[in-house]
């Protein structure tokens, strides 16, 4: 793309300006995208987005600079701008030779989306669309969705790391409305990876699109929830999103760095019950949130974040590391160059304990059992969060009985993680879409079927 | 090779390939970013890029396709995809270039603004409004947040019909966030300011609001479970207001995804609500005058009295419903596909200030804040359940602060029972248009909490 001499002399440019890091973050990406909207093609969209983005350090500084312009004439002015905004006292940089690192094995691919007809993806598309219209009479609109990108991106820095990742993801998403005439409920289910097309062979579309229906006419049934303070069971897979909102944005060093997050000064100190371990690992293959490495050239890894309820590590980026006096730990990420990295995570689970799930509801006299959530944010400062109960029914003597609706579960991060008093053996993961500082990534949340002894439940008031 | 070339390129291709009407979607666009922490300059970004989409239009069916790359391969390579887009668009609405009068009104471009400052003076004030909060109250621990950041966009659109226009808007936000601390109890405070012209920012005014908010919240409890008169104070109001937003569209109309469909010229909000989409409203920086699609823009009521009057349209609605296109088909940049939203969304003000308005409220909650907006509300069936905070307000006096509660209820119903509209005006914390609105009563609102 560049030749490595070029990325040499734009380091050089902002290190002499007495930059003490500089880093390169190079991204040539294709992207496709598509719409079927009640069973019609409504939008295919493609594209290419090329650009560079420079990023220095001086102390606790950091500056960050991007263009699409790869002229090295302007390369060379934005690592300028970049250096001359550091403030810091110009020096003549030694010698930088970049070397190539190739540690890890890349995420296998087989099937470049660019070689698959747009048809086949449709076909894609149509069927979970069929199969989610087919489920029930009461469904009146089906939209789903198709995403493939394929992003090569080749990072340096001043450390002479020179490093490259191509990564193929693919995501199919369905949405499902159910009407009775007056009301309207809706349902929602995906599957992606980072995978080429091939891993559409691994999928049953088919059941995508009856799980989004099935889901929507479910709630259309529902009474709305009761309001008021409850034990929640919370289902495995998209369930773990509560983990994600609650403690793993906490846990990022964004927030840790400053001192503005609640777990800030708290490693080795109990911050759940002894149930509850957590990791982020963005080395599983193939996953939705994985990549080889991640946006700062680091190798992604298993980190164990919370072991038998004792905070064992955040989630560092280099930037926060270095405020922290911490390594990274492979978790800087962002959604495209426009971004500078920050520390985020990529597939993030509670690990599973010793229970099976029925156990936990029947140990259950009264309360919500949360099927599927859907999203919610959380306010890493506070632990504030609020996330909404997609599918949920009321359990009643150790049952599960009648569909609820409209549920939205509130809390406080650290709070709820003391909370949880049974942890089942069905650990799953789920796909979602997570948005922060650095945008909007791909990540995959997951935990087992577990219990919440309360949290307040915000429903309607009967 | 520079843009003009590239789009001759294309240009040639597209008519090669047996186009008749297709149009290059352009925006170069710059960023400005300072946050500081602790005194310092903490992050700093300083951006610059372009890019184009090609729309392409065969048998009324559309296909896109961009490009941040411009060379003469690429420029062939975008026909050719755009056109595989084409080929496998099902839609049966017929597509089109715009052909009505090109009479677009004089609205004043960005003139650069926040350019024209020095960066240096840009650093001040973000360390200002630092500065401002921490020295409020010695209850304010930190300021997890501080930003003061500027955004410009220079939009092209060239078409087959031989259509060149430009416009140029940009402006620029600060925000901050403050946390204060008493004891084990942790609260913050937000508050931002938007708008073209630097001039209006304050900061010390910033920091101090920031760090009141947060002070304010400190003693903060939830209330019990029940049915309350409530204040929804401007900033939430105007987050509500995004979901009407996307019921307002024609094409989620059309489409069977809106409950205002078949709802044209009844009565469906509160006769005391009169909502405009105001292309040329005083001081925002969203003002245009035409849409992606090259239509201009126009005042227009969307409601008058709580009467739906029209729908927003961009040009294929429009030819569906049979009617004029409204100038509201846009596009969030030269990624994104089309979608409809108004230029600004301006509730019209009532007749209480603040105060008056907590008068009228007499006993219920003043609702300052919601969290969750984007998961907990539901644009298709308008339910919502998000969580929320703000006070208790009894004999039209504050009581205490109100924590960890949620509000539920139906979009539709809550703007319909709407009793009375404050005077207080503001743009919401909401980037893809202009939402400005004023804080509004309800007579009943579902509350749920746990307190006693």
């Amino acid at each position: 793309m560049l030749e490595r001499s070029v990325l040499e002399r734009v380091i050089a440019q902002a290190l002499g300006y007495g930059a003490d890091f500089v880093e390169l973050f190079l991204e040539d990406r294709f992207s496709t995208s598509m719409k079927m909207v009640n069973g019609v093609l409504e939008n295919s969209s493609s594209g290419r987005i090329r650009g560079i983005g420079i990023r220095g350090f001086f102390e606790d500084r950091a500056i960050y600079a991007y263009t699409n312009d790869l002229d090295e004439e302007n390369l060379l002015q934005s690592a300028t701008r970049v250096g001359e905004a550091l403030r810091a006292t110009p020096t003549q940089p030694g010698e930088l030779t970049l070397t190539q690192d190739s540690q890890g094995k890349p995420h296998a691919f087989f099937q470049v989306f660019t070689t698959v007809h747009k048809k086949d993806k449709v076909a894609l598309l149509r069927l979970t669309t069929e199969a989610a219209q087919g489920y029930s009479s009461a469904i009146s609109q089906v939209v789903s969705t198709y995403m493939d990108q394929d992003q090569k991106v080749w990072i340096a820095n001043s450390e002479g790391l020179y490093t490259e990742d191509r990564r193929l993801r693919t995501r199919l998403t369905v949405n499902a409305v159910a009407s009775d005439g007056s009301q309207k409920e809706t349902g929602f289910e995906s599957d992606g990876g980072s995978a080429g097309f091939e891993f559409y062979n691994g999928v049953d579309t088919k059941a995508l699109g009856e799980e989004a229906a099935r889901m929507a006419v479910r709630m259309l049934r529902a009474d709305f929830a009761p309001a008021g303070r409850m034990p929640v069971v919370i289902s495995n897979g998209f369930g773990g999103v509560i983990f994600h909102e609650a403690c793993g944005h906490p846990l990022e060093a964004t927030s840790v760095a400053i001192g503005a997050s609640v777990y800030s000064n708290m490693i080795g100190k109990r911050v759940a019950n002894e149930c509850v371990s957590a990791v982020d690992d963005g080395s599983i293959p193939n996953a939705w949130g994985s990549g080889r490495i991640d946006d700062e050239g680091n190798l992604t890894r298993r980190n164990l974040l919370i072991e038998k309820g004792i905070l064992k590590s955040y989630l560092v980026d280099r930037f926060n590391g270095r405020k922290m006096g911490v390594e990274a730990n492979g978790c800087g990420r962002r959604q495209d160059y426009t971004y500078a990295p920050t520390s985020r995570m990529s597939n993030t689970v509670i690990l599973p304990g010793e229970y099976i799930p029925e156990e936990i509801i029947a140990a259950t006299d009264h309360g919500l059992y949360a099927k599927k959530m859907g999203g919610g944010s959380v306010m890493p400062t506070t632990g504030e969060f609020n996330f909404s109960v997609r599918e949920g029914y009321m359990i009643e003597k150790g049952r599960v009985t009648r569909p609820v609706r409209g549920a939205t579960l509130i809390g406080k991060g650290h709070e709820i993680l003391h909370k949880i008093d049974m942890v089942a053996n069905d650990l799953e993961r789920a796909r979602g879409m997570c948005g922060s500082l650095s945008g909007s990534i791909p990540a995959d949340v997951g935990q087992p079927t577990l219990r919440v002894t309360d949290i307040v439940v915000g429903g309607r008031n009967q | 090779m520079n843009y003009h070339e590239f789009r001759t390129k294309v240009f040639e291709h597209a008519t090669q390939a047996g186009l008749q009407q297709f149009e290059l979607f352009a925006m170069d666009s710059d960023e400005f970013e300072v946050m500081v922490h602790g005194g310092k300059v903490n992050q700093y970004k300083d951006a610059q890029s372009m890019g184009a989409s090609l729309k392409v239009i065969r048998d009324g069916k559309t296909g896109f396709s961009y490009t941040e790359v411009f060379d003469a391969s690429q420029a062939e390579f975008l026909v050719k995809d755009a056109l595989e887009n084409l080929q496998v668009n099902e839609s049966t609405d017929i597509e089109s270039l715009y052909e009505g009068p090109a009479e677009y009104e004089n609205v004043s471009p960005y003139a650069n603004e926040f350019q024209q400052l020095d960066a240096s003076e840009k650093i001040e004030q973000a360390l200002r409004m630092e500065k401002a909060a921490l020295a409020q109250d010695p209850r304010i621990q930190m300021v997890p947040f501080c930003v003061y950041t500027h955004f410009s966009s220079r939009t092209y659109i060239d078409d087959s019909t031989g259509r060149q226009l430009f416009f140029h808007s940009g402006g620029g936000l600060g925000y901050i966030q403050a946390l204060a601390q008493s004891g084990e109890k942790k609260k913050d405070g937000f508050h931002y300011w938007m708008g073209k012209n630097p001039s209006g920012l304050n900061p010390e005014e910033l920091g101090k609001v920031a760090a009141q908010k947060a002070i304010q919240s400190l003693e903060a409890h939830s209330v019990g479970s029940g049915k309350y008169r409530v204040i929804l104070q401007n900033e939430v109001f105007a987050s509500f207001l995004t979901l009407f937003v996307s019921m307002l569209s024609a094409e989620s109309v059309q489409k069977g995804f809106s409950l205002l469909q078949g709802k044209l010229g009844q009565q469906v909000l509160s006769p005391v609500l009169t909502i405009d989409d105001d292309p040329f409203f005083p001081g925002s920086m969203f003002n245009c005058p035409f849409d992606s699609q090259a239509v201009p823009t126009r005042k227009k009521s969307i409601v008058e009295r709580g009467t739906l009057k029209t729908f927003l349209h961009s040009l294929k609605t429009a030819q569906k419903d049979g009617v004029s296109p409204t100038g509201n088909g846009f596009r969030s940049g030269y990624r994104g596909t089309e979608s409809i939203h108004p230029v600004n969304l301006v509730v019209r003000g009532g007749e209480f200030d603040p105060e008056g308005l907590q008068q009228q409220l007499g006993d219920g909650l003043l609702i300052t804040d919601t969290q969750g907006m984007h998961s907990g509300a539901d644009p298709v069936s308008g339910k919502f359940s998000v969580g929320a905070s703000g006070f208790r307000v009894k004999d039209g006096k504050i009581l205490h602060p109100v924590e960890q509660i949620t509000i539920a209820g139906n979009l539709l119903e809550l703007l319909s029972s709407v009793e009375h509209v404050g005077t207080d005006g503001k743009f919401g914390f909401v980037f893809s248009y202009g939402l400005h609105a004023p804080s509004v009563l309800l007579p009943q609102l579902d509350v749920a909490g746990d307190a006693d």
